[in-house]
């Protein structure tokens, strides 16, 4: 079984997000993760249950930093370095890495190998191929994780897919005689002003669209279920 | 649903002030008395279906374009380069770049009280509703609410309401409304698609975030075209490389873009057709 699993702020709801999906990672013989989730994940499979905690401590302690040293309304200065480098904060994910070092996370428990078949789904913008890789540690889960237009400074153009999709499904449509399981939830952004807002909504639509276009065509080959990380139920997200 | 063998339907792309092509296109198509069952188009193809469902006669069309170019070259062209800061305050601020009155002044007078029953070709628009998170297909009713709907591109003009929703651009989930065309019972299609750079899947890596997360969504755009069934459909792709989107100064070159491209495919699509 191929589970695949992201989330739009997934991270809010975590801990009942990993509640329901826990027994189907389990079962996977392939998981690919979106968002945060390839973290969450590694996280539990290394017993480094601290571990998502840490990590979304130090995010949310660089972002607080952004915002002391704005020096306009954060969402204008904001905007303003987004158009003026290619990550939002510069050097994130060194930042990060020396805040969960001094956390007391291991070296040793930062790369030691995964036992479970764990992949985040990639895109490079300079070719359009859409293609999964192996998340082997830890540590490749904070890098993977973080892999996002606007926060990781990557000159190959190469980022995680949580931009165009809230949960990996691109690189699944070549697929044929899987059961494939999605596990997501819903997530309604409904600003229509300032322009800024009314783009993110309409970012999240499209999302959504695309992400509906995509499981329909894996259900012609596939046996697909979704499940609702929030509830568990099933038909889950988008077919209510 | 229309109920006939076959059912010729012509599509028209989305494509902001590139809508020109459309026109030169439809004035060749014009000449070779090709029959059409149904006209479907989103946002400036909306305009130009809307246009040419109801006049069928694209030399009428012709002269309101050049009276919309000549209105729009004046308002449009003359913010020539906005300051980051200023841009990013603006952006945060306000809801779109124009108010509505100012660019859809033109199109009011032109469709003004117009319904779709008034239409000699069946016409589908289609608007994103942003509330209900969905493509939504006007078919009935007065004409220019679900134009200025289906043209209200983000950023740049305001959503329109349509009774109880809220509407944008239908650009937004279907640039290419071929699928819509399906719904409706189309099984011959001819696609009109204004496109950049046709077959080219990447390109240089932009240096900022924002120009990251535009090649993003483009990037998005051109996956949502892949996985749209176009089997009972001849695209037609109109290179439109190098010109603006926003930018209303080359009607004449894009018309004679449309025009040219249906030159060349005359005699596929003739068979297609036929």
């Amino acid at each position: 079984m191929i589970v695949s699993i992201g989330a739009y702020y997934g991270y809010r709801n975590r801990k009942k997000a990993m509640d329901v999906a826990a027994p189907l990672l389990d079962r996977a013989s392939r998981i690919i993760a979106g968002g945060f989730f390839p973290l969450f994940i590694a996280a539990r499979f290394q017993n480094e249950h601290d571990f998502p905690d840490t990590f979304l401590g130090s995010f949310r302690k660089e972002l607080k930093a952004l915002e002391n040293d704005a020096r306009f309304p954060l969402r204008v200065w904001s905007c303003y370095r987004l158009m003026r480098r290619l990550s939002i904060i510069e050097d994130l994910g060194a930042r990060i890495a020396k805040a969960i070092l001094e956390a007391g996370v291991s070296e040793e428990a930062l790369h030691r190998p995964l036992t479970h078949p764990l992949w985040v789904e990639l895109y490079r913008l300079d070719t359009g191929a859409v293609y999964v890789q192996a998340v082997r540690s830890l540590y490749d889960s904070i890098t993977v994780s973080m892999l996002h237009p606007g926060i990781a400074v990557s000159q190959e153009g190469v980022f995680n897919t949580m931009y165009l999709t809230p949960f990996p499904c691109l690189s699944l449509l070549e697929e044929s005689g899987q059961t494939v399981t999605f596990l997501s939830q819903s997530y309604v952004y409904g600003y229509t002003k300032p322009i800024v807002r009314y783009l993110k909504t309409l970012q999240f639509i499209r999302s959504e669209d695309l992400c509906r276009k995509a499981v329909d065509r894996i259900s012609e080959k596939n046996t697909v279920t979704e499940i609702d990380l929030q509830t568990g139920s099933s038909p889950g997200f988008y077919r209510k | 649903m229309i109920v006939k063998d076959t059912v010729r339907a012509l599509v028209l792309s989305g494509g902001g002030a590139k809508g020109a092509v459309h026109l030169g296109a439809l004035m060749e198509l014009e000449g070779m008395n090709l029959q059409w069952d149904l006209i479907v188009g989103t946002s400036i193809g909306a305009m130009v279906a809307a246009g040419y469902a109801l006049t069928c006669n694209t030399e009428t069309m012709r002269r309101y374009a050049e009276g919309m170019n000549r209105t729009v070259r004046v308002n449009v062209n003359r913010p020539k380069r906005i300051p980051p800061l200023l841009a990013c305050w603006f952006t945060n601020t306000f809801q779109s770049l124009f108010p509505r009155s100012f660019f859809f002044k033109v199109v009011e007078r032109v469709f003004g009280d117009r319904t779709f029953e008034d239409t000699r070709i069946p016409l589908l628009v289609t608007a994103c509703d942003i509330e209900k998170r969905r493509l939504t297909v006007f078919r009935e009713g007065p004409l220019i609410t679900p134009l200025l709907a289906s043209m209200a591109i983000p950023g740049v003009f305001p959503s329109v309401r349509v009774g109880t929703s809220l509407f944008c651009d239908g650009g937004v989930l279907e640039n290419l409304p071929i699928p819509t065309a399906l719904t409706a019972g189309a099984n011959r299609i001819l696609a009109l698609h204004i496109c950049s750079k046709p077959d080219e899947e990447g390109g240089p890596i932009a240096s900022s975030s924002t120009g990251l997360l535009l090649q993003t969504d483009a990037f998005r755009e051109r996956w949502q075209e892949r996985l749209t069934d176009k089997a009972l459909a001849k695209v037609i792709d109109f290179d439109t490389t190098g010109y603006g989107s926003m930018d209303f100064r080359h009607t004449p070159a894009l018309l004679e873009i449309g025009r040219k491209t249906i030159r060349r495919w005359r005699e596929e699509i003739r068979e297609w057709l036929s």
